[in-house]
């Protein structure tokens, strides 16, 4: 009996201390968001699990950059790094976020 | 026009400064194992390349070792190392050059084997790695960047990905040609890329 136990034990233990994605609640699918100076973008899992993912270094670290909402390649206002002269006001009903 | 004695000489160069190799992958003993197991699995009915399709079509990174078919053409194999050798960096040091994100080593390839979205963010930062020297290097009469299709195509096969994985990667892909397009080059593989291919006087 102590066998099983501390098998199932052991097991869960380990699959704890295996390296995962950190969760969020706090964002809708696809919007986007500027944090510290960096662009992060939400997705969802396969669990319908959300996560914020940072899309790339803090802006300012790359040259005259900064991270704010601007009109991506899809035509849509996304926040991600840009030069301040592209970046657009977004109503606050969007947060600045999409 | 690159020559193959161009494409040995960046190789060199940018594998060096990443700390990875280039192996054979025709003559390479772990690759030739693997395809033969995939030929038995095709053989079997399984969606997996063939034993020759394997050896020739694709080009596979494990840790710091870049296996390519010394086949191909000295400008795919270049454009191709550059995404080879980003994943050799997340592999050293993670996805990206601070603390934020996947770590590298053992995190990098447990994530990369067992979560869709990490496969679709490695992939995706290699990917940008490519379009960042695509962008930079290529002359005039070219497209300077692929587009959100091009760039999340290879994703569809092969990668085990579901469609909130391939949408996550149409988004990602978003976010990066936006930023490259600004002229903004991020990924260690590609800015080390350009420097080298300015150094050599290569251009696309």
């Amino acid at each position: 009996m102590i066998r099983p136990l501390a098998l199932a034990l052991f097991a869960a233990l380990s699959y704890a201390s295996c390296p995962h994605l950190e969760e969020a609640t706090d964002c809708v699918p696809g919007s986007s968001k500027c944090e510290g100076g960096r662009p992060m973008l939400c997705s969802t899992g396969p669990r319908q699990e959300r996560r914020w993912t940072p899309t790339s270094s803090v802006c300012a670290s790359r040259g005259s950059f900064v991270c704010c909402p601007n009109v991506a390649v899809d035509g849509v206002v996304r926040s991600t790094c840009a030069p301040e002269s592209a970046c657009v006001v977004v109503s606050s009903a969007d947060g600045g976020s999409q | 026009m690159i020559t193959e004695q161009q494409f040995q000489a960046f190789q060199r160069q940018l594998l060096g400064r990443v700390g990875g190799r280039l192996i054979n992958r025709e003559s390479s003993y772990e690759m030739g194992l693997i395809a033969r197991l995939f030929d038995f699995l095709h053989e079997l009915g399984m969606p997996l390349p063939t034993r020759e399709e394997f050896l020739n079509g694709f080009a596979t990174t494990l840790g710091p070792m870049v296996y390519m078919p010394s086949s191909w053409d000295p400008e795919t194999k270049l454009l191709t190392l550059v995404h080879e050798a980003e994943h050799v960096r997340q592999w050293a040091t993670g996805e990206f050059e601070d603390e934020e994100g996947i770590a590298g080593h053992f995190d990098m390839a447990f994530l990369y084997l067992t979560n869709g979205q990490a496969r679709v963010r490695l992939e995706e930062r290699a990917a940008r790695a490519a379009g960042e020297f695509q962008h930079a290097m290529v002359s005039s009469g070219r497209p300077r960047l692929p587009s959100i299709e091009e760039a999340t195509r290879f994703l569809e096969a092969s990668y085990a990905l579901g469609p909130d994985d391939l949408q996550f990667a149409k988004d990602l892909a978003t976010h990066w040609l936006t930023e490259v397009g600004y002229g903004l080059y991020d990924t260690t593989a590609g800015i080390e890329a350009i420097a080298i291919a300015k150094q050599q006087g290569i251009s696309l």
